[in-house]
């Protein structure tokens, strides 16, 4: 069953067309990653899914109701978030802080519910446990990515969007990262993993697709992409010989 | 002494001296400067909530100020409003404009909202010099009554003084409330990350208006009671220059601060009384635009040597701290190769 249906969303930046009627779709409980080089579209599509940027045509269905034009609020209560690129994490407030604010839509209910949902997040993350009170700023880089997708998951999200989480992390900060992601969706969280790492993508994903240009040009399971020469040159760097390699290792 | 003690103590000290301050000053002149300081933090401590926490610049606060202090002076004097009804309409008009001009000037970002909140200032300061019969054109409005709440009158200078103590207490206590509250919390992620703000839920442009809102409702409060203080108004304190000089003030004192606009506000107005003896020492007849300049050579030392403002940081450095800082250059490093 689909949580996610995207059909020929166009979104512009001024006059400049961003997305170019990207289609495609997220299942239930699956990790879907979408690649592509820098200024394919990926970060607007993510931005005009969760309602910070406005989509000029195009239909998103999410759990079943349509999100078009909605905002960004009213997404978030629906259960689709976004971790930003570049973390972008509250630099001046405390790690707690962070988390509590990413429970923002929910302050009003039970606050014992929030504490013992920051508890879960800080078992997922247990390298942020014993910095709650630690000014966010300050954390390494690796850390601050765990907290922005800590904040992402403080919402109770039904599908979590990533943006680019590995970019500028060390190899074992990024396989830390992709185990918390598989564990959250083995409890049944979906997740939209916007990567250009295409290899670290295609070891958790169970399908990709790539955008080129404002389009969706290729979509399959990763053991599939990987044999594709265009993903191979542009986005794993190998020749064919090469890719059977990781093919295999998939 | 635990250090909690020594809190209370030095709150008690402070308590005990500004009761008593008015009967050991031998001077008026000094109980004036210290009313005056009083209303600017007022209205400082409105733009450091605008500035320091939903990370929204403005260069329009002396407009609001002005209206606070017009609506006033052209209630009671045109009008024959009472001065309580005058004095409410003082903090509510600036809010209502600013409510009303906030919705489309907040959606520009950086220096083009910068320039928005300028021009605002800079039409307001027009209206108050071409209002003709109603603002009293570039003479002003003369004749505003003292203000009186219920039998007291507030026609001393000792009397503003503890006025506007109350007031500045209020406006501490209610920012503090604000620091400590969710809505704090939502406008200083507003200012790290306006995008990651978005993308939890938080609804950026209705918090920046609704500081925006607070801000000038501050500037008003402090307008109100600007013209019942100095019962005449012109419109050269709300220029373009004094809007200057509240940022100037708020930066200095540190943004985010809760005692940062009182603390660049006493700054300012000593360096400006200390200017206006000693520039004509130099410069005879020279006017006050010489201030500004040395108001720009602080601001400038300011944001060298302490540019998160005076109030704040001054403790002993740690080993943590070098490794805050430490942490900090790693991550710059990181973004900057990224």
């Amino acid at each position: 069953m689909n949580i996610l249906d995207v059909n020929g969303l166009k979104v512009f930046h001024g006059h400049a067309q961003a997305l170019r009627g990207v289609t495609f779709h997220a299942r239930k409980g699956e990790i879907v990653a979408v690649l592509g080089a820098n200024g394919a579209g990926k970060s607007t599509l993510l931005g005009a899914l969760s309602g910070i940027y406005n989509a000029k045509a195009g239909e998103v269905v999410f759990n079943g109701k349509p999100i078009n034009r909605r905002t960004s609020g009213y997404i978030v209560k629906q259960g689709l978030i976004l971790v930003p690129e570049h973390r972008q994490i509250f630099n001046t407030l405390t790690v707690q802080d962070n988390l509590l604010l990413g429970a923002f839509h929910r302050y009003n209910k039970d606050k014992s519910i929030l504490y013992e949902d920051m508890e879960r997040v800080l078992e997922t993350f247990p390298a942020l446990q014993g910095k709650e009170q630690q000014t966010a700023g300050i954390l390494s880089g690796g850390l601050q990515q765990m907290l922005a997708i800590g904040r992402g998951l403080m919402a109770n999200p039904k599908l979590l969007m990533l943006d680019e989480p590995s970019i500028g992390l060390a190899p074992m900060v990024v396989a830390e990262i992709m185990t918390a992601l598989r564990k959250l969706r083995e409890d049944g969280t979906s997740i939209i993993l916007v990567e250009q790492n295409a290899a670290a993508a295609f070891k958790v994903a169970d399908r990709a697709i790539v955008i080129e240009r404002g389009q969706v040009v290729i979509s399959g399971k990763p053991g599939e992409l990987v044999n594709d020469e265009r993903v191979q040159q542009a986005y794993l760097g190998r020749t064919r010989d090469q890719a059977g390699t990781v093919a295999m290792a998939l | 002494m635990p250090r909690e003690s020594l809190k209370y103590l030095l709150i008690a000290a402070a308590s005990i001296g500004f009761v008593i301050l008015p009967f050991v000053l031998e001077s008026n002149y000094l109980l004036s400067i210290l009313i005056i300081i009083g209303i600017y933090t007022l209205v400082v401590e409105g733009l450091g909530v605008l500035m320091g926490y939903a990370g929204q610049v403005s260069f329009g606060q002396a407009a609001f100020f002005g209206i606070g202090a017009y609506a006033v002076a052209i209630l009671t004097t045109r009008y024959s409003w009472g001065t309580i009804p005058a004095f409410l309409a003082a903090i509510v008009l600036p809010a209502l404009v600013a409510a009303v001009i906030g919705r489309p000037t907040l959606k520009l970002k950086e220096h083009y909202l910068a320039l928005a909140t300028l021009a605002i200032g800079i039409l307001v300061h027009i209206f108050f010099n071409e209002g003709g019969e109603l603002t009293g054109g570039p003479s002003g409005l003369t004749g505003i009554p003292y203000l009186k709440i219920g039998g007291l009158v507030f026609d001393q200078d000792y009397k503003f003084y503890y006025l506007i103590g109350v007031f500045v207490l209020l406006v501490f206590l209610g920012v503090r409330n604000l620091d400590r509250s969710r809505i704090g919390r939502s406008l200083r992620a507003i200012r790290d990350s306006e995008v990651a703000a978005e993308a939890n839920g938080i609804n950026s442009a209705a918090l920046k208006l609704k500081a925006f809102v607070f801000s000038a409702f501050l500037a008003g409060l402090g307008g109100g009671i600007y013209a019942y203080y100095i019962t005449f108004i012109s419109p050269a304190p709300f220029n373009f220059n004094m809007s200057i000089q509240f940022v100037i003030m708020a930066v200095i004192g540190g943004l985010g601060t809760i005692w940062g606009p009182l603390l660049g506000v006493s700054l300012m107005v000593a360096l400006g009384e200390v200017l206006r003896w000693l520039v004509p020492l130099f410069i005879p007849n020279a006017g006050g635009e010489y201030q500004i300049i040395f108001y720009g050579l602080i601001l400038v030392l300011t944001m060298i040597f302490k540019p998160e403002g005076l109030s704040t940081g001054w403790r002993k450095k740690t080993v943590s701290d070098s490794e805050e800082q430490e942490q900090k250059k790693e991550n710059l490093t990181v973004s900057i190769r990224r």
